[in-house]
């Protein structure tokens, strides 16, 4: 462990120092992209405006590993009895774990650090700020002589946003305290302590948090655009319907959107259905023990993502062409290696080719491999992994704007006038 | 920090600071949270970039070396764009085309004419192979490769009407093109339709079909009027227009061998109208086949005006092909001199420039040659050889594919008593017959005979039977000679009669069908056969249906399925395909119909269970199997034949005395054909005794081994002269192994970049196994049919019709033909793939000139060829040679050296680590951080640039001298033709200038004549000046140079 320590150390103490000398008199822009998830975090580094557009998977130390995966690093954090919080477990420290959960306040039974001590925000910014230096410090130690030293750096900042809670701004004002007083403290040297941790988030209060983000070219994304951004950008974009489902650990996202190029105006992506249950890999396991609890989760779990599909369907987007030519789907997460959410997604086909006249099914499509992502250490097979980690080390500029489902109104069929589609009504309507 | 960012205005030309290779146009300048941004408008997309990152376009562009002089590398993937665009431009002289476009096998001799043609100058070729190497096959990967080089659509195939069908069958089966058979008519109003024609078509005719009457050019109305004559007058009018046919191919081009002939005729006018001429023919190329010159008069009439240019030609070749004999064969430098010295001292290459060349470079080397130099002077040589380019000939030894053992057995039958009787007394009838009647012996009796002794049973039950209604059943004689079609002899009805009255005296059918012995040697045979190959299929060959419905019925009988075919089966294809795809199905029987042109090398066995007298139709049996394809070792040949008879003197005295079909004929049928047609008559003379008849046996095999030795004697002597070209064959091969063609991978990997660029949205989805779902959108497909129409083409393919995905197999095509519900073949050639280059080139995509900075795993680069590469850094230096002139063609050349110690790697090396790179490398992105960017620009000036530069400078000097030497052996042979035809007149002018000195009317007229005569004269000189300047053109050519890219490779183990 002393080694693990030492090579953790090394990160830290090479973050709190400059950045290294330019080889060229021009700025370099580094995108860092956090994904900041309940279980694992991982962060993706790019240099978007370099050739090739290169994109640094940090590696997590080994004792902080998650899944045994080299880029994922567990959300955990100890507190020392002294004070000090730590990425690694040390004899007489208290670990601490789901305080994203908690930080959301969404999911009680799932998570939540119910108990005296830190408080979620608290125990979020030590958490935020320690990965922050370890991946600053990592990026200088591997590749400051290097790609980063090109030209004078320039840092922005990406953190993901559940979609679960887009709309709630209280929770959002929370989690940009969280990162501000993180960024805050992220090149500074002093030992990450409770106190200093209290200290910096009590000097982020209101609106100082969002302008110090600003100052800072730091943003918070939503994650269904951080995962679809790569996806916007690639050339397999194109200004039409798709489907979404995230399988994480804990909740299953379900999301329909288009994607619209309005030129001048950048990228949209508009929402017409989304919905989030506790449908996830964990909440699968638990069920298992139960009996009829697979039959009673298949059944949910399909009731939740076909609802999505079928409103969009009927009400949200009737004209697209998908319903003819096939919806495709984006699988994501890290919960879509379960056999279970896979046959269930891929159920989804027969289903809509069955309730639907024009004929189109559901065929699952897989996000673009990540342009230039250097990550080694992995197999090809779990990069998928990284993919919201990926969409977030992009320019802020190039993530699309989000449009939520409230801002689209439902389509309107003529009543005069009604295609064969409209007369058709289908199992699920009876 | 410069302040770049601050000058720059709407409209003004952009590139991003850090990656020279994305450059567009700025839109507009905003602001977005306290950060000025501006909107760029790149090729493809319009994406805000911080102003600060950008920097105006320079006003020239940058070269290479300058950006690797200031570290500005940019990522493979520029890399690969830059040479996919010039790889998918159709340009480029060192890439096969067609080497993966079709369903065709691979076999590299079958790419020989392919790599002849496109360096033939005059744009003709004659191939010609023995047979069974695939000439059909060659001359449609020609037609492939000119497609997809020059985008051609009109293709014309002229042959025999008998193989119209064939060539339609294998066009469409193996190249997937839609071939239709035309007569006059038909091709006229093809000709004529200019929408049509501006469409394209692949057209098949039949020589008859379409050849002139002889009096095509009297003129409309006063003469013939017939479709033919009209073709002809049509083909004659367009002779100065634009080229009515891209590919014009003639199967069995010795038809047109003599010039008198409408069929020459026709050649000739196709030849004024069409681009490129493609003959096929088998027929032995030697010095003293004039049928040689007759092809290669109508192929390249100008190096080839009379028959003595072909002998001063092969006369001047000779020394040639000595000298490169003597390089290949390990022959001193001081050898080797003095053949091209021989060479020299010839009228023809007299001030040759590429001996000069040569002789230059034999100078520079020390001897001991080593392998590589001899490599490469026996190459030089062969380029000089002035019939290289011309004629392409492989023969069945050369193939390292065909190199089949056969094992061939006798079975000889044993007669009953009651078979002997038959035979005996049915021979004589026969025989007396022939002597008594004027019956063509040849014909006739001999196909009686031989039905005799192809099955007893089967013949006395044909004749008992067909008595009333004889129908010619020799399957063998049937297929007549086209050109002969009118002279087909139909038999004489009193034969059969009187034999069916003979045989009502012999024993019974069903007495002789009981003991039929070569039947039950059939039987033995299969059994054994199948023991022993449980899986093995078998053909059983009879010229005759008599026989194959005799032993259908008793086969059956016997428990054993078979499939049968013969010229009254309507659905051969069928049948066929049963026979390959049922495992049930393990026999074949089969006619003559059967051994041409129908492809059996799944099996490895044949009974001939009777024995056609002319060998070469057993050879063509034999070739059904022993072909191409043919995976087996050894192919076991069986030959059946009744003991004592007629047949076993034949297979006794020819065949086993001559190893008949142990070995490939090659093109020796003329010689076979002459000898027994002489023995025939006499084999059935019955005023000849037993021994009379045997040494007329022995001389003709004799006569036939003389022969056949002096033809091979010949062909070995002609061999050398048309250049074999082994080393073509080696660069085929080492073509396939670089990469010089274009694989699925790349294809796929173009079509999803260049959709990418210009048509987001559409995707690629690999489904593995090849194949691939591509579904576009409503854009790219509207831009396809528009490009469509503007070209006059058919939206005929299923990718690009609509937004529906569509399952496609890319690159490699396979299998059987395509046809509904199979995925669709797109390879280079389909109108998506060129709609999407053509719209590539247009947008500029791979205009860039990058320098390139790259990582790739040594196991990527030794996958290529370059296993002795090390680990270690490498800079590799890029060219683009252009030599615009008669045909404008393009070369991507490669120099490289080891960073750490300067030394130039092999450019086959380089080459490999630049393919690497464009499908393996990722990006080095702190290369200017580790090496000092000014030292390598340093080394590129120093050794990459002259070793290019010097390469470029032989290039141009080779192809100058190519063309110079041939264009000087034009006029030297324009001179020769001029000086014989005014000497001739001269002559003439002498002659009368005596008779004017008589002073009476004759003078008056000689002077007319003199007169006359004068100005032919001068008209032949205004002539040849003119045809004279016409082929100095001919050397003009307009080389150019340019750097497409700078590689630095950092290759890790």
């Amino acid at each position: 462990m002393t080694g693990e320590q030492n090579h953790l150390d090394r990160r830290l103490e090479r973050a709190a120092r400059p950045d290294p000398p330019a080889r060229e008199r021009r700025p370099v822009q580094l995108v860092v992209g956090v994904d900041f998830g309940t279980t694992c975090t991982k962060i993706v580094a790019r240099l978007p405006y370099e050739p090739g557009e290169p994109a640094f998977a940090v590696p997590a130390p080994r004792a902080i590993r998650a899944e045994d995966h080299p880029y994922l690093a567990r959300s955990a954090v100890w507190l020392g009895a002294d004070g000090v919080f730590g990425l690694i477990e040390r004899a007489g420290a208290d670990p601490f774990t789901g305080f994203k959960a908690s930080l959301l306040g969404a999911f009680p039974a799932f998570g939540g650090v119910e108990r005296p001590g830190p408080s979620a925000e608290e125990l979020t910014t030590a958490y935020l700020t320690l990965q922050l230096r370890s991946a600053v410090g990592w990026l200088l130690l591997a590749h400051g002589d290097g790609a980063l030293g090109k030209g004078e750096l320039s840092w922005s900042w990406n953190f993901g946003f559940p979609a679960a809670s887009l709309d709630d701004e209280a929770l959002a004002s929370r989690y940009r305290r969280c990162a501000a007083a993180a960024l805050d403290l992220v090149r500074r040297g002093e030992p990450v302590t409770l106190e200093l941790i209290r200290q910096t988030l009590a000097s982020f209060s209101g609106e100082q948090a969002g302008l110090f983000l600003e100052r800072q070219n730091a943003h918070l994304v939503p994650e269904v655009a951080a995962a679809v951004v790569g996806f916007a950008h690639s050339a397999e974009r194109e200004d039409e319907l798709f489907a979404l489902v995230d399988v994480g650990g804990l909740t299953v996202d379900a999301c329909t959107f288009n994607l619209v190029d309005r030129k001048s105006h950048g990228l949209r992506c508009g929402i017409f259905e989304a919905r989030v249950e506790q449908l996830g890999v964990e909440a699968w396991k638990t069920c298992q023990r139960e009996p009829n609890g697979p039959i009673q989760f298949e059944k949910k779990f399909d009731e939740m993502v076909r609802a999505v599909i079928w409103d969009t369907r009927v009400k949200r987007n009737p004209r697209s062409r998908r319903w003819r030519d096939g919806l495709p789907l984006f699988e994501t997460g890290g919960g879509i290696a379960s056999t279970m959410h896979r046959e269930r997604i891929r159920a989804l086909d027969q289903w809509l080719r069955d309730n639907s006249a024009q004929g189109g099914g559901v065929y699952v499509r897989s996000l673009p491999p990540a342009k230039s992502l250097v990550a080694d250490l992995c197999r090809p097979d779990t990069l998928h992994r990284l993919a919201v980690a990926v969409g977030l080390s992009l320019p802020n500029v190039w993530v699309p704007e989000v449009w939520l489902p409230r801002h689209i109104s439902d389509h309107q069929a003529s009543p005069a006038t009604p295609s064969c589609e409209d007369r058709y009504i289908s199992k699920d309507h009876v | 920090m410069d302040s770049k960012d601050d000058c720059l205005r709407p409209g003004d030309s952009v590139r991003l600071r850090g990656d020279p290779s994305r450059q567009g146009t700025l839109a507009e300048v905003v602001e977005r949270a306290g950060q000025r941004y501006g909107r760029v408008r790149f090729p493809t997309s319009l994406q805000l970039v911080p102003l600060d990152q950008l920097e105006p376009l320079p006003a020239s562009p940058e070269e290479p070396v300058e950006l690797l002089r200031r570290g500005r590398f940019v990522a493979p993937e520029t890399l690969r764009r830059v040479l996919s665009q010039i790889r998918f431009g159709g340009r480029l002289a060192d890439m096969l085309y067609s080497m993966g476009a079709t369903r065709a096998d691979f076999y590299p001799h079958q790419y020989k004419p392919v790599l002849k043609l496109l360096d033939s100058p005059t744009g003709n070729v004659l191939i010609a192979d023995e047979v069974g190497l695939g000439k059909t096959i060659e001359a449609a990967l020609i037609w492939t490769e000119l497609r997809a080089r020059f985008d051609y659509r009109r293709l014309l195939v002229l042959c025999p009407k008998s193989l119209c069908l064939k060539w339609q069958a294998e066009l469409e089966s193996k190249f997937g093109i839609d071939a239709r058979i035309h007569g006059a008519e038909e091709l006229l109003s093809l000709l004529s339709d200019r929408e049509r024609w501006t469409r394209g078509f692949a057209a098949i005719c039949s020589l008859q079909s379409v050849r002139p009457p002889r009096d095509w050019d009297a003129g409309e109305g006063r003469g013939n009027d017939s479709a033919r004559a009209r073709l002809a007058r049509l083909l004659d009018d367009r002779a100065e227009d634009e080229p009515l046919f891209d590919v014009c191919v003639v199967d069995e081009a010795h038809h047109l061998r003599n010039s008198e002939t409408l069929s020459h005729e026709l050649a000739r006018l196709l030849r004024q109208v069409t681009s490129h001429m493609v003959f096929l023919s088998a027929t032995p190329i030697h010095l003293r086949n004039r049928d040689l010159f007759a092809l290669l008069s109508l192929l390249d009439p100008d190096s080839y005006p009379n028959e003595s240019a072909l002998d001063w030609i092969l006369e001047a070749n000779r020394p040639l092909v000595a000298a490169r004999e003597e390089v290949l064969r390990g022959g001193s430098k001081t050898a080797i001199a003095a053949f091209l010295d021989e060479a020299e001292r010839s009228p023809l290459l007299a001030g040759n420039r590429q001996l000069a060349h040569l002789r230059e470079r034999l100078a520079s080397i020390p001897e001991p040659l080593s392998p590589d130099q001899r490599a490469e002077l026996a190459q030089i040589l062969e380029r000089a050889n002035l019939l290289a380019n011309t004629v392409s000939r492989t023969r069945r030894r050369d193939v390292e594919e065909l190199r089949v053992r056969r094992d061939v057995k006798a079975y000889r039958a044993p007669m009953s008593d009651a078979e002997r009787a038959v035979y005996d007394r049915l021979t004589a009838e026969v025989c007396g017959l022939a002597w008594t009647s004027d019956v063509p012996p040849g014909f006739l009796l001999a196909t009686t005979q031989r039905l005799l002794t192809s099955s007893i049973p089967a013949a006395l039950d044909h004749w008992r039977r067909r008595i009333e209604d004889f129908e010619l059943e020799d399957e063998e004689d049937g297929a007549v000679d086209p050109d002969r079609a009118d002279t087909v002899i139909h038999p004489v009805g009193s034969l059969v009669r009187h034999l069916a009255e003979v045989s009502v005296e012999l024993p019974s059918f069903v007495e002789l069908e009981e003991q039929d012995s070569k039947f039950i040697a059939l039987r033995g045979i299969l059994e054994e056969f199948f023991r022993n190959e449980p899986e093995g299929k078998i053909i059983v060959f009879s010229g005759f249906r008599a026989t194959i419905r005799y032993l259908e019925r008793r086969l059956r009988r016997d428990g054993f399925h078979c499939a049968v075919i013969h010229g009254e089966v309507a659905d051969r294809g069928q049948v066929l395909d049963r026979f390959r795809d049922d495992p049930e199905l393990r026999i074949l029987l089969s006619s003559e119909v059967g051994s041409e042109g129908i492809d059996l090398q799944f099996c490895r066995a044949l009974v001939n269970y009777d024995l056609p007298w002319n060998p070469m139709r057993v050879e063509q049996r034999i070739g059904r199997v022993d072909r191409l394809g043919q995976e087996a070792p050894k192919i076991t040949v069986l030959n059946l034949l009744y003991e004592n008879t007629i047949d076993d003197k034949i297979y006794t005295r020819l065949y086993e005395r001559l190893r008949l079909c142990e070995r490939a004929l090659g093109g020796f049928e003329e010689v076979l054909g002459q000898e027994l047609s002489t023995l025939v008559p006499d084999l059935l003379n019955p005023q000849l005794t037993e021994q009379e008849r045997e040494e007329r046996l022995d001389q003709t095999s004799q006569a036939i081994a003389n022969r056949l030795k002096l033809e091979a004697e010949l062909e070995e002597d002609a061999a050398a002269l048309v250049a074999h070209g082994d080393l073509v064959l080696r660069s085929i091969t080492e073509k396939r192994a670089q990469g010089r063609w274009i694989g699925a991978e790349e294809l796929a990997t173009y079509i999803r970049e260049v959709l990418g660029e210009l048509y987001p949205g559409c995707h690629l989805t690999d489904r593995s196994d090849g194949l691939w779902e591509v579904a576009l959108t409503p854009d790219v497909c509207a831009n396809f049919h528009e490009w469509l129409r503007r070209r006059g083409q058919p939206l005929s393919a299923r990718l690009g019709r609509d937004t529906l995905p569509v399952l496609c197999r890319l690159g490699e095509a396979k299998g059987s033909s395509p046809s509904r519900g199979r995925p669709e073949e797109v390879t280079l050639l389909h109108p998506f793939v060129r709609f999407l280059a053509d719209r590539a080139r247009d947008k500029g995509l791979g205009g860039h000139r990058p320098a390139v900075a790259a990582r790739v795993q040594l196991v990527d680069v030794r996958a290529r060829d370059a296993g002795e590469l090390g680990p270690g850094r490498y800079l590799i230096a890029t060219h683009l040679w252009t030599f615009s002139g008669p045909v404008e063609q393009q070369l991507v050349v490669h120099e490289g050296v080891a960073i750490g110690n300067g030394e130039a790697i092999p450019q086959r090396v380089a080459e490999a680590l630049v393919s690497a790179v464009m499908e393996a490398g990722r990006i080095w992105p702190d290369c200017d951080a580790v090496l000092a960017t000014g030292k390598l620009a340093e080394l590129y000036d120093q050794k990459l640039k002259p070793l290019l530069e010097e390469r470029f400078a032989k290039e141009v000097d080779r192809r100058q001298a190519e063309l110079a030497d041939r264009v000087a052996i034009q006029i030297r042979n324009l001179e020769r033709n001029r000086d014989r035809q005014s000497d001739a007149i001269r002559q003439a002018i002498e002659k009368l200038r005596v008779r004017t000195a008589c002073g009476d009317l004759a003078a008056d007229k000689a002077e007319r004549m003199i007169s006359l005569n004068e100005s032919k004269l001068r008209k032949l000189r205004s002539r040849f000046e003119v045809r004279r300047q016409e082929l100095a053109k001919g050397r003009e050519m307009i080389p150019a140079s340019s750097a497409l890219a700078i590689t630095v490779v950092d290759v890790a183990q």
